[in-house]
């Protein structure tokens, strides 16, 4: 080969990617396209497999009923309902006139199918009411009657939830009965999915009230800084939520400076959990209750989150129904803090230890499950050196976090709630109660002696007594100090000015496309 | 995957371009006036390049020709050469400011041999000379160079695709790595690892090729 022949070989190599098609993803023109920015990609779209972005099936895929704002439940796929006097039977007239996308008519057999699917794995059987389903009783095309054997608590949130009480199309699953295509009776029907874009145009066949745009895009952009930059420069028009694409409050608070609308309303509880079956230091009440006095949630709340949070005193914030009493959250008070180490015997100056060991502690975070949890994991190591406590920290990566925290590798470790409209039983029973695997979330408290009795009374109540059984959950929590209620954290969505009359989603699984509209011009 | 490649690709074709132009350039106009104003310059500016990591210069360049002057689009592959440029520059700007240091020196060093005093004294211009004698002859040592640089152009892709939001192999494997999938992440570097081998196989070819001395070797 002569030089001159490789020089030209090479340079016309280095053009090929000027090619145009050589390396492109179809990305519609803006337009009639509202864009949101999700951080990871939308993954699979099976309603009862718990994969997947929860936003981007909450678009496909309805309930019988929605949790509305405040907690307010609306009618759904369920038209009207009736439950018995003793909360055994659910009789429901289905709403008429609904298909799915693909055609297939939504009626009491396609319900009958769909309970089929996931009721007898035993799968989620972490959810009352089909824990407690005994039949579907079809009283016509679209009349039915569920039967429980004992009555439900939060039945109706639960009919709620994304996961997985929600209807799929009979006519989309593979001959061998597994999940095939995306296909349910909502507002949006998928066009295309990739781990870059997922591609939704209007159903023209919807049975509620039709959205007010054609096409909508979940664009994943994995780097906040980009999702900020796309945001302000008009390339994307709606982000943020807890779990589709968190925006911390310091970028809150560079939107807003930048002239971005940003919405800010009642999120989740961000909580501390202990585990003193790894280091027994924490089994002492008194060491915990130093630890939670011991940093200044004021000042974590005004610094790092902008004044965006709220300190919190229990377990979850004053919106969550059976929320309960609200406990003041423990002040920063480091010499009520040092005279409880005191009294549990860790004494000493600088790093306190007693029987010989220094009272260190091991502190799990992750920024990729909680922003800017590492910089406050910082704070409190700070400020629990004041009083004597060696914090340290180990910064993982989100696999590893969802590792460890299962198999209990922590001392302390931050945890979140599950936001509405899991809340309070489904954020109890996973983090409480321990025969329930809560799967990659972890245990927050174990004690099957004192706290599973009381979870078993909570979850066994009436609708007249839960109140109470609750209530006695959360006063045992806060009596021996089992977690630390830290902040009640804010959810943060913002919206750029192509688009108006954005309002925040009635739960963080939500996408919220309502009311949204493209702005003439 | 045949897709994630040909974005990849995409990203490493035309940032490997850039700091070949770039990294040329560069050395080319330092090697002019050597120690003056424009070669003083040409260093302090490789020397910032050179050490700036490449997020935070996608970062700034997102800021500045994306968000504040609208140039180019700040995420994405779909718009052309427009979305093509940010990336490839954000990529290539580290490897093309250590390259510019080597033509730079390389010609200095070029036109201390005998060849140029001789062209010089011929009458030749300097500018002449440089082009014509003294940059091939710094080919082989640019060449071998360029390939290790490219290699961390590779590495540097896990950073480059996700702050693009371009859907290559980099930001593949970075989700593989964040996601514990351990088959995603070996097929990622098994990915790597095949492209470096193919790469220096291609450069020793391709240095062989312009070097008369290592060509003729096999003759003997």
């Amino acid at each position: 080969m002569k030089r001159r022949n490789l020089l030209q070989g090479m340079a016309a190599a280095g053009l090929l990617p000027l090619v145009p098609g050589f390396a492109t993803r179809a990305l519609a023109a803006p337009g009639d396209t509202v864009r949101f920015a999700i951080a990871k990609p939308a993954g699979d779209m099976n309603p009862h497999a718990y994969k997947g972005l929860w936003g981007a099936q909450d678009l496909i895929y309805e309930p019988l009923v929605k949790y509305g704002p405040g907690g307010e439940i609306q009618p759904c796929l369920a038209a009207s309902w009736s439950l018995s006097d003793d909360g055994k039977t659910l009789a429901l007239e289905l709403q008429p006139g609904v298909t799915f996308q693909d055609g297939t008519p939504w009626n009491a057999e396609a319900m009958k199918w769909n309970l089929d699917r996931w009721v007898p794995t035993g799968d989620h059987d972490w959810i009352n009411h089909v824990r407690l389903f005994d039949h579907l009783e079809i009283k016509g095309d679209h009349s039915v009657v569920m039967h429980f054997k004992e009555a439900p608590l939060s039945l109706f949130f639960e009919l709620s939830y994304t996961q997985p009480t929600r209807y799929l199309s009979p006519a989309s699953v593979a001959a061998d009965g597994s999940f095939d295509k995306a296909i349910g009776t909502g507002p949006w029907k998928l066009t295309s999915a990739s781990d870059s874009l997922s591609a939704f145009e209007r159903y023209e066949g919807y049975w509620g009230t039709a959205p007010g745009f054609d096409k909508l895009e979940l664009v994943v952009l994995p780097d906040s800084r980009g999702r900020m930059a796309a945001l302000r420069a008009g390339d994307i028009d709606v982000t943020g939520g807890d779990f589709m694409a968190p925006i911390t409050a310091n970028e809150a608070t560079t939107l807003k400076d930048a002239g971005i609308a940003v919405a800010v309303h009642s999120g989740i509880a961000m909580l501390l959990g202990f585990n003193p079956d790894r280091n027994p230091a924490l089994a002492d009440k008194r060491v915990r209750n130093a630890i939670s006095q011991g940093f200044d949630r004021v000042a974590i709340a005004q610094v790092l989150y902008s004044g965006l949070a709220e300190p919190a005193g229990s377990m979850f914030p004053p919106s969550v129904p059976l929320s309960g009493n609200q406990f003041a959250p423990d002040a920063h008070d480091p010499d009520a803090a040092r005279a409880l180490l005191d009294a549990a015997g860790w004494t000493g100056d600088g790093i306190r230890s007693k029987d010989g060991a220094a009272l260190k502690v091991e502190f799990v975070v992750s920024n990729d499950q909680i922003a800017g949890s590492r910089s406050m994991a910082e704070v409190m190591q700070a400020q629990l050196a004041e009083i004597g406590v060696e914090l340290t920290i180990r910064s993982v990566d989100h696999a590893s976090r969802h590792s460890d925290i299962p198999a209990r590798q922590y001392d302390m470790a931050l945890f979140l709630t599950f936001g509405a409209p899991y809340e309070p039983f489904g954020t109890m029973m996973g983090y409480l109660y321990s025969p329930y695997d809560n799967g990659v979330d972890g245990k927050m408290v174990i004690d099957a002696a004192n706290l599973d009795p009381l979870m078993e009374a909570a979850t066994a109540a009436s609708e007249a007594t839960v109140q109470a059984q609750v209530q006695a959950v959360y006063d045992w929590i806060h009596a021996e100090t089992a977690l630390a209620p830290l902040l009640y954290t804010p959810s943060i969505w913002a919206h750029g000015p192509r688009v108006e009359g954005f309002t925040p989603p009635a739960t963080e699984y939500d996408t919220p496309y309502d009311g949204l509209i493209i702005k003439a011009g | 995957m045949a897709r994630r490649l040909s974005v990849t690709a995409t990203l490493l074709g035309g940032a490997a371009i850039f700091a070949c132009l770039f990294s040329l350039a560069m050395g080319f106009l330092g090697a002019l006036r050597p120690h003056g104003v424009v070669d003083g310059l040409t260093r302090i500016g490789a020397l910032i390049g050179a050490s700036t990591p490449q997020f935070f210069l996608g970062a700034m360049l997102i800021y500045g020709f994306a968000l504040k002057l609208g140039w180019f689009p700040t995420f994405g592959d779909n718009q052309g050469p427009r979305s093509y440029i940010l990336p490839w520059i954000t990529l290539g700007m580290l490897p093309g400011c250590v390259l510019s240091r080597l033509v730079r020196v390389g010609l200095e060093e070029e036109m201390t041999r005998p060849f140029a005093l001789t062209a010089r004294a011929k009458g030749l211009r300097r500018n002449a000379i440089l082009f014509r004698d003294a940059l091939p002859n710094v080919a082989p040592a640019w060449l071998t160079a360029f390939g290790a640089q490219f290699t961390a152009m590779t590495v540097g892709s896990v950073v480059v695709e996700p702050l693009f939001a371009w859907p290559g192999v980099g930001a593949m494997f970075l989700q593989g790595v964040q996601f514990r999938d351990f088959m995603v992440v070996q097929a990622g570097l098994l990915i790597f690892i095949s492209f470096f081998i193919l790469l220096n196989l291609a450069v020793d070819i391709a240095v062989m090729l312009f070097d008369p001395k290592l060509r003729r070797q096999g003759d003997r």
